[in-house]
């Protein structure tokens, strides 16, 4: 992988420029389809860019320095995480990558919740410190389904490289494999029925409570990229076609894209919230089986 | 982690400020604390300043979405005060808008249920059918808030079009067996968050004095309308609807079918209504005496005691409303539940603390 | 520069997020409030939502007369929003107190503890009455609140 190709994919695409627009699109979607299933209008469609600006422009409180600092650092490191892991996933064939390129991605995911965690914590506030810990609960659960699925391709693929991976065919370890890794969807981008870290009923807006404009809006942000980047990760492993012209590549990754935004909230419209323990145990019994079903798969059907 | 939780004053889940603190073990409630009073306005103090007429202004704001019930319980104080029969079209008037309150309060509840529960759609289409309740109550009374129906002998405003009145009730009975009953009994994640969650049995629902639907979700029926009717209830063709499970699901359930009742209940008190006055007529101030009213309101039993000299400024007047009773039973409910079950539990006995405040 | 300024001002008229604080109400006002979000006013449509924490809030709005157990909450939730923030009064209760004038318990009206900037009378105001009230207090937070 060349520098250049490599900064392409940070900074345009699918990174940066590519992906913050469309984190933008996608939490308006979300929003819009949520609403229009209500019976509402819901809001326009630069809402997500509006509401980022406004929080960039306000002041923020006066912390003391360490904590001021904390609170700032954690929301960046979670952007970076994210368009870090956007990088890396594998649109085009032969983009590069790099052998093990999917243990850094892996990696690369596990930050804006581990900094989420973290933030919790360092803003001192029970709420924050709830959400945190649910956050980690959760963590625990969704890993094992998603760390498997991972796992059961690269065995089967017989690779850790993100773009051999995607290339190949492997529909019976794929299936349960995506299947799984649509079963985390929800619970990482915090949405119905699985919204359980960011509860607002009960616990405020958890690990993000006591964040304040700017650092709110990197938050958002975060958010939005989490969207592209997991999206984005399905999207790829679904469509492994090796040998399609890549602007076909390019509109079927966009388009699988948004297709699971509108299918993630529409199940969050129709859904409540599940409590810890209900989700938790959602994702050891049903995200588990299937993860160990692709495992299997992967080791006996080679 | 801090062993205690304080849930309020200021808190997305309560509609208004009042205080749980939770000794927490993890997500695991062991004990709740309560603390009321963020809402004392010292009511029963200004009523004894006000006169007759100030005070029916005052009482209808005790509460905002049970005013009618405060008018309507103050008034019946106020006639029995002075020995003054209501007329019997007045009768059938009130008893159209004290249904159409429950219906309202009642849809407002099951919102915040969903709500709760983190159901936005279901929160978004119940209220989208509680704005009916709202153009009903708008065209009769002229208000979507605070009436001002009821005075002391009668009504203020007279229903000039039943058809639409009977209409509305008609359609909003079919909406609740249509959309919001099925889903509410039959969606798995709301079951999940509902059923047996906050359970409340027979017994301690007695030994607490749980008073309305928590009451009759916990398998006591136990209803003003049936056990001492006032107005034309008695006269009038109703189920007061009755679980033995005492969770949260069984209020919910007994709230739904009031609701369709009560559309029954406006549907029969517009069809037989009758000619005639609304009003019986000024009789105010009314003779010393004193005087004990009570009627059953969206949250169960709303009692007042109205105490006069002959002069027109009541001696003293007292209000209990059901949340009083009913409040005291979260702190048992929500023992040995989670975190996460407190706002609904809370919810589930629809408190309302500026009444209990006043 | 002026774009700069002139996008900042766009993106606080087209995204005022809302923090209610009961100071003692009669629900009435609150109700109504509620009213607002729901399928019929929908306010998400002008951007508006309604914020659980302070910290995301640019408005809040007030309703009750200001009960003295409901004070200090007031005063440390209004310390807790980021400038530049707008106060609203909604209903009749924060503006003059309204039947409980008189109470020895109730400290308002609102104004003599915060600086209020848009009243939005009524008892309860209507929802249209509330849109509206919420439609000036952006218009004044556009231009960078009081602070």
């Amino acid at each position: 992988m060349t520098v250049g190709r490599a900064l392409f994919q940070l900074l345009v695409f699918p990174g940066l420029l590519y992906a913050v627009p469309v984190a933008w699109l996608m939490l308006w979607m979300e929003r819009k389809l949520t609403a229009r299933l209500q019976g509402r209008i819901g809001p326009p469609f630069y809402q997500p860019f509006f509401d980022f600006v406004k929080l960039l422009a306000k002041r923020p409180l006066p912390r003391p320095p360490l904590q001021a600092l904390a609170m700032s650092a954690l929301p960046v490191l979670a952007v970076a995480g994210t368009l870090g892991a956007l990088a890396l996933l594998p649109v085009f064939p032969h983009s590069g990558g790099f052998t093990g390129d999917l243990v850094l991605l892996v990696a690369l995911l596990e930050i804006p919740p581990l900094c989420a965690v973290l933030a919790g914590f360092v803003s001192r506030s029970i709420y924050g410190e709830l959400g945190a810990t649910r956050e980690a609960v959760l963590s625990i659960a969704y890993s094992l389904p998603f760390l498997a699925a991972l796992v059961a391709l690269a065995a089967a693929a017989n690779s850790l490289s993100l773009s051999v991976i995607s290339q190949q065919a492997m529909w019976q370890v794929r299936l349960p494999a995506l299947l799984a890794l649509a079963l985390c969807l929800p619970v990482k981008l915090r949405v119905n029925p699985f919204s359980v870290a960011n509860a607002e009923q009960e616990i405020y807006a958890g690990a993000t409570t006591e964040f304040e404009g700017p650092r709110l809006a990197l938050w958002e942000l975060a958010h939005g990229l989490e969207w592209v980047a997991l999206t984005g990760l399905w999207a790829v492993l679904a469509f492994p076609a090796a040998n399609a012209a890549w602007p076909l590549r390019a509109v079927v990754f966009v388009a699988i894209s948004l297709a699971l935004v509108l299918v993630l909230a529409a199940v969050a419209a129709a859904t409540a919230r599940l409590k810890l323990a209900q989700a938790a145990r959602v994702y050891w019994l049903w995200g588990s089986a299937l993860g160990v079903l692709a495992m299997v798969v992967a080791v006996v059907w080679p | 982690m801090s062993p205690v939780i304080p849930v309020g004053p200021y808190h997305p889940a309560l509609e208004e400020p009042y205080k749980i603190e939770l000794d927490c073990d993890g997500e695991a409630v062991r004990e709740a604390h309560i603390t009321v009073g963020f809402n004392f306005r010292a009511i029963e103090w200004l009523a004894e300043r006000k006169n007759y007429t100030q005070d029916l202004a005052l009482v209808e704001r005790v509460c905002g979405i049970c005013s009618n019930v405060h008018t309507l319980t103050f008034s019946r104080a106020l006639e029995q005060l002075a020995g003054v029969e209501v007329p019997a079209r007045a009768q059938h008037i009130r008893v159209v808008v004290h249904e159409a309150e429950r219906l309202h309060s009642h849809l407002l509840w099951a919102g915040i249920a969903a709500e709760v529960i983190g159901f936005q759609t279901l929160f978004m289409t119940c209220f989208a059918l509680r704005e009916k309740v709202m153009d009903l109550l708008e065209a009769v009374s002229g208000n979507r808030v605070n009436y001002a129906m009821n005075k002391p002998g009668g009504v203020t405003r007279d229903i000039v079009d039943p058809g639409m009145v009977a209409a509305t009730a008609q359609a909003i009975r079919t909406a609740m067996e249509r959309e919001i009953i099925p889903v509410f009994t039959t969606d798995r994640t709301v079951r999940a968050r509902c059923a047996g969650v906050g359970v409340l049995t027979r017994d301690e629902a007695l030994a607490w004095g749980a008073l309305g639907p928590v009451a009759r979700a916990s398998g006591l029926p136990q209803d003003i309308r049936k056990a001492a009717p006032y107005e034309i209830y008695d006269r009038l063709d109703f189920e007061v609807p009755v679980r033995p499970e005492g969770d949260v699901l069984a209020r919910i359930v007994v709230r739904a079918l009031e609701i369709v009742e009560s559309c029954r209940i406006i549907e029969q008190a517009v069809d037989g209504m009758p000619a005639g006055p609304i009003d019986a007529g000024d009789f105010i101030p009314v003779p010393a005496g004193e005087a004990c009213a009570r009627i059953e309101g969206p949250r169960g039993e709303v009692f007042y005691y109205v105490a006069s000299d002959g002069s027109d400024v009541p001696l003293r007047v007292r209000i209990r409303t059901p949340t009083f009773q009913n409040m005291p039973t979260v702190a048992l409910m929500v023992r040995e539940q989670t975190l996460a079950d407190v706002p609904l539990i809370q919810a589930s006995i629809d408190p309302c603390y500026s009444c209990t405040d006043r | 520069m002026r774009l700069i300024d002139s996008l900042v001002r766009t993106s606080r008229r087209r995204s005022p997020w809302l923090f209610h604080l009961n100071a003692g109400s009669c629900n009435g006002c609150d109700i109504e409030l509620v009213a607002c979000l729901t399928p019929r006013y929908d306010v998400e449509q002008l951007g508006i939502r309604l914020e659980g924490s302070p910290r995301h809030a640019d408005i809040i709005v007030v309703s009750g007369p200001v009960t003295r157990t409901t004070r200090a909450a007031l005063e440390t939730v209004y310390a807790q929003v980021p400038d530049p923030k707008v106060v609203v009064a909604l209903g009749s209760c924060p503006a003059s107190c309204n039947v409980f004038a008189g109470s020895p318990t109730v400290e308002g009206p609102l104004d003599r503890i915060l600086p209020v900037d848009v009243y939005v009378p009524g008892c309860p105001p209507r929802p249209d009455a509330i849109i509206a009230g919420i439609a000036e207090a952006i218009a004044l937070l556009a231009e960078g609140g009081h602070a």
